[in-house]
């Protein structure tokens, strides 16, 4: 717990109102989008600004205080969830769009600003903030930074970090820096690019610095579906093998298609298919329709049971939205679900989508996949009802044992939605020990303490000894 | 007498040339023992980037490490050794009708690991970026010895920390980079340049903005200033060089509708080149093709392209008549300075220089330069806030300093 006199300290930094202690109200942060994993934070602070963030992480680094950045909670891994009581750092206040600098396509915005927001701001420009994960009504730039988020369109427009040129950070010993910035290559290492992903292991992320993507001049938007899994699978890898970089692919099994058409996001998706691939084509208008002909003419020979194109703008938002929808929809089949996040090579997925089938029945449980199938990023949904005796943990086994398999066909256990808690048991199967004493070598540069976001993403090990990294230090080097 | 194998009259003690990942495993963990001084090299197009190296006793020559080691066409992506040319991966991918859209300097000589290492790019970075948006993994021989993976070879991959993105452009500080998967994309089916006559600078900006707010895509949007233009055998003014590339129904399209669209902007002087490659081939490799090696200047800028004016006046203040190269969706450019002579002045005016675009948030680095230029000026330029970062982690992850020990940012 912490003790009185360092709360009314940091009250007297943030203000009363945005320091939050009772148990009731810290209820609400006591887990983010998997909530399998709880843990109650010792308090939760809204600063408004990185200089409060920076006098309260001061305060904790002098304390030897462990806190845990969050944004809006929407994570998939359990990195923002508390496992000893830290206090919680929400970055919620912090929301603004600060700058929108159109003429070099470049935006400046607070961490805690919400991903659609950045788009709606230049909607009619022709251009937009590409990475669009299925949470962007709700999830914020710094928890995408935090993951290094995808989404359905990253395939071919890149992941967070494809996106960010520049960063503001608070490290865990409270010092405020830049990295990065609007000009590209800044001399030195790429330090934006390692903070990139690093789940708050390395420090707070405050502002940054992205880019805008111009919008598609075309997008066709085709609705394929299977009668087995197996083709539809081929029907994706081919393609990718054909050199066609779509906009989006996605895939739906049954299972999935059905929780979707039960909720009340009912896309009018045929329910009488084994699987369905959900795929916009977009670029120039000419090489739209060329590329369109050539993916109809693969799934044809894939045995598509139907191809259909949407009747409208409405009908295409409603499969978008369906598709987007669809973790949230699991609720429609047992009152909690797990989801994974394994990653493997596209001319892969039909065997592993077998032995993820196997899985399942091994455990007598059910799987609903519902997918990025361009990138070959699977999201596997274990649904389970909790007052089960004995089901978590088989629904974890069996989770871990679908991510083994994607690290043994060449994978990786996550393709965006991050380590966390959830997968921290599984880095030690991909990755050899010295690799992971080289990360953590990497996290003792920032983070010597391990005040910050403690033991998520890579089983700690420990630092040998603190590091020096304050800025005052700065010699010149020539 | 300077061997072939002395880096900028720094003579090495041993040279090395090994054939396997594991012989420079063992390299590297005698030198670290021993704590002798080791520079990884490969065709040494890039030699004299960065600070003069402090020591140097082993040179680790890598382009014996120039194999194939898995090549997937229909899952997109390739595998090579650090030591194999880009020009031969190239060679290879074109069988199947694919390549790396990367287009650096030194382009038939560089080899994969020096591109990384320098983090290389070329024009088309516009369109495709750059070795951050193309690289899904890397193996790497830690400073002792151990060979370590980063990323992999699908498209996403969040487990553990992004160790591709720091060591693209570490300039060898922070291990030998052997290994390189790097994501491949489909030919185009057609390249064509437009060459745009203009009556100054400012029209790019124009131009770019046109373009930029229409569907245009192009790969490529480079100025070049009339001393550059000449030596590329167009007459002294100054030219936008736009590339399209992509399906050809598209690119037929583009180069249409980008004609008219310069017409309504009163260009009227369009060239349009169907075989464009040597025209930037010549363009990208300027100043090496032309003259010996160490004796051209090359700087690399950084501003954004709303701030150019502020570069070009400062041209003309200082009375520094480079050849200019700018990428204008990218705010990234070079200067080539051929006949420099005073290099005493030349430091002074770099200096200036530099105090005015960071002003601007911009930088200017010296690529490539007699040894002497480096005695009145530093390579790098100021050292930024994270310095302190970037020390950290080369004493955590070279804590001898073997790996090409001085050359990098703040002697690093």
């Amino acid at each position: 717990m912490l003790k009185g006199e360092i709360i009314g300290n940091i009250e007297k930094i943030l203000g009363k109102e945005a320091v939050i202690t009772s148990k009731t109200e810290l209820s609400v942060y006591e887990s983010d989008g998997i909530s399998i994993f709880k843990g109650l934070p010792s308090a939760v602070l809204l600063p408004k600004n990185s200089e409060e963030v920076s006098k309260v992480i001061k305060l904790c680094n002098d304390n030897d205080i462990k806190f845990i950045p969050r944004g809006a909670g929407t994570g998939l891994s359990g990195a923002a969830t508390p496992e000893g009581r830290e206090m919680l750092i929400s970055l919620n206040r912090m929301n603004k769009i600060l700058e929108i600098d159109l003429k070099n396509k470049i935006g400046v915005v607070e961490a805690g600003a919400i991903n659609l927001q950045l788009s709606l701001a230049i909607a009619n420009t022709g251009y937009y903030y590409a990475p669009d994960p299925s949470s962007q009504q709700a999830c914020t730039i710094g928890g995408n930074i935090a993951h290094n988020s995808g989404g359905a369109h990253c395939l071919k427009y890149g992941v967070t970090g494809n996106h960010v040129l520049g960063l503001e950070v608070v490290l865990p010993n409270g010092e405020v820096i830049e990295l990065g910035g609007k000009v590209l290559d800044q001399p030195g290492y790429d330090i934006t690019g390692l903070f990139v992903g690093s789940e708050g292991t390395l420090g707070i992320v405050t502002k940054a610095i992205v880019k805008f993507t111009k919008k598609a001049e075309a997008t066709k938007t085709l609705l394929a579906t299977f009668n087995t899994i197996e083709d539809a699978a081929n029907a994706v890898s081919d393609v990718i093998a054909e050199g066609i970089i779509p906009g989006a692919m996605e895939f739906m099994d049954k299972l999935a298609i059905e929780a979707v058409e039960r909720s009340v996001h009912r896309a009018g998706f045929p329910r009488d298919v084994e699987a369905l691939v959900l795929i916009d084509i977009d670029g120039l208008r000419d090489g739209v329709e060329v590329l369109s002909n050539k993916v109809i003419e693969i799934f044809k020979k894939n045995k598509a049971k139907e191809i259909k194109l949407p009747k409208d703008e409405n009908e295409r938002k409603r499969w978008w939205n369906g598709r987007k929808q669809a973790f949230g929809a699991m609720g429609t089949l047992s009152p909690n679900y797990l989801v994974e996040d394994g990653v493997i090579t596209r001319s892969k997925l039909a065997k592993v989508l077998k032995k993820i089938d196997e899985i399942a029945k091994r455990y007598n449980l059910r799987v609903a996949n519902v997918f990025h199938a361009g990138d070959g990023n699977l999201h596997p949904l274990i649904p389970f009802d909790m007052r089960e005796e004995g089901i978590l943990k088989r629904v974890i086994e069996a989770g871990e044992e679908i991510l083994k398999v994607c690290v043994d066909e060449g994978g990786s256990i996550t393709g965006e939605h991050g380590v966390g808690i959830i997968k921290r048991n599984l880095m030690s199967y991909c990755f050899k020990e010295e690799e992971l004493e080289f990360m953590e070598k990497i996290r003792c540069v920032f983070n010597p303490k391990s005040l910050c976001n403690p033991n998520k993403k890579i089983p700690s090990r420990g630092c040998a000894m603190p590091l020096q990294t304050t800025t005052r230090t700065i010699v010149r080097g020539w | 007498m300077v061997s072939q194998y002395s880096i900028e009259g720094l003579e090495p003690k041993e040279i090395f040339k090994p054939e396997s990942l594991e012989e420079v495993s063992l390299i590297l963990k005698d030198a670290n023992e021993k704590n002798k001084a080791l520079a990884p090299i490969c065709y040494g197009t890039k030699l004299n980037l960065g600070n003069p190296l402090k020591r140097l006793d082993y040179l680790l020559i890598l382009s014996e490490l120039k194999n194939l080691v898995e090549y997937a066409p229909s899952d997109l992506y390739v595998t090579v050794q650090c030591g194999m040319k880009l020009k031969d991966l190239q060679e290879i991918l074109k069988r199947k009708n694919q390549h790396i859209p990367l287009d650096p300097p030194y382009y038939d000589k560089a080899s994969i690991g020096g591109i990384i290492s320098t983090n290389s790019f070329g024009p088309k970075r516009l369109r495709y970026g750059s070795l951050r948006d193309m690289l899904l993994g890397l193996k790497i021989v830690t400073a002792e010895g151990k060979i370590i993976r980063a990323g992999g070879k699908v498209v996403k991959n969040v487990a553990g920390y992004d160790l591709v993105k720091l060591y693209i452009g570490s300039l060898g500080t922070l291990g030998v980079i052997a290994e390189a998967t790097f994501r491949v994309y489909p030919l185009p089916e057609k390249l064509v340049t437009l060459i745009v006559k203009l009556k100054d600078y400012r029209e790019a900006m124009s131009l770019k903005e046109r373009v930029q707010d229409s569907y245009l895509l192009p790969c490529a949007l480079d100025m070049i200033n009339p001393s550059l233009a000449s030596s590329l055998n167009l007459d002294g003014s100054y030219y936008l060089l736009v590339r399209f590339d992509g399906l050809e129904v598209d690119v037929n399209r583009e180069v249409r509708d980008a004609l008219d669209l310069f017409k309504k902007g009163g260009f009227y002087d369009v060239k349009v080149i169907e075989k464009d490659e040597d025209l930037w081939d010549k363009l990208i490799n300027y100043p090496q093709r032309i003259k010996e090696k160490e004796s051209f200047v090359s700087l690399k800028v950084g501003i954004l392209s709303t701030d150019l004016p502020l570069l070009m006046r400062l041209m003309e203040e200082y009375n520094l008549k480079p050849l200019i190269n700018y990428h204008l969706g990218l705010g990234l450019g070079r200067m080539f300075l051929i006949d420099a002579e005073d290099y005493n002045v030349l430091g002074k005016v770099i200096d200036a220089l530099r105090e005015e675009l960071y002003s601007k948030k911009g930088y200017l680095v010296i690529e490539h330069s007699p040894k002497e230029l480096k005695k009145y000026t530093n390579v790098w330029g100021k050292l930024r806030e994270d310095f302190p970062l970037m020390k950290g982690l080369k004493e955590a992850l070279d804590p001898k300093g073997i790996l090409n020990p001085g050359r990098f940012v703040g002697g690093i």
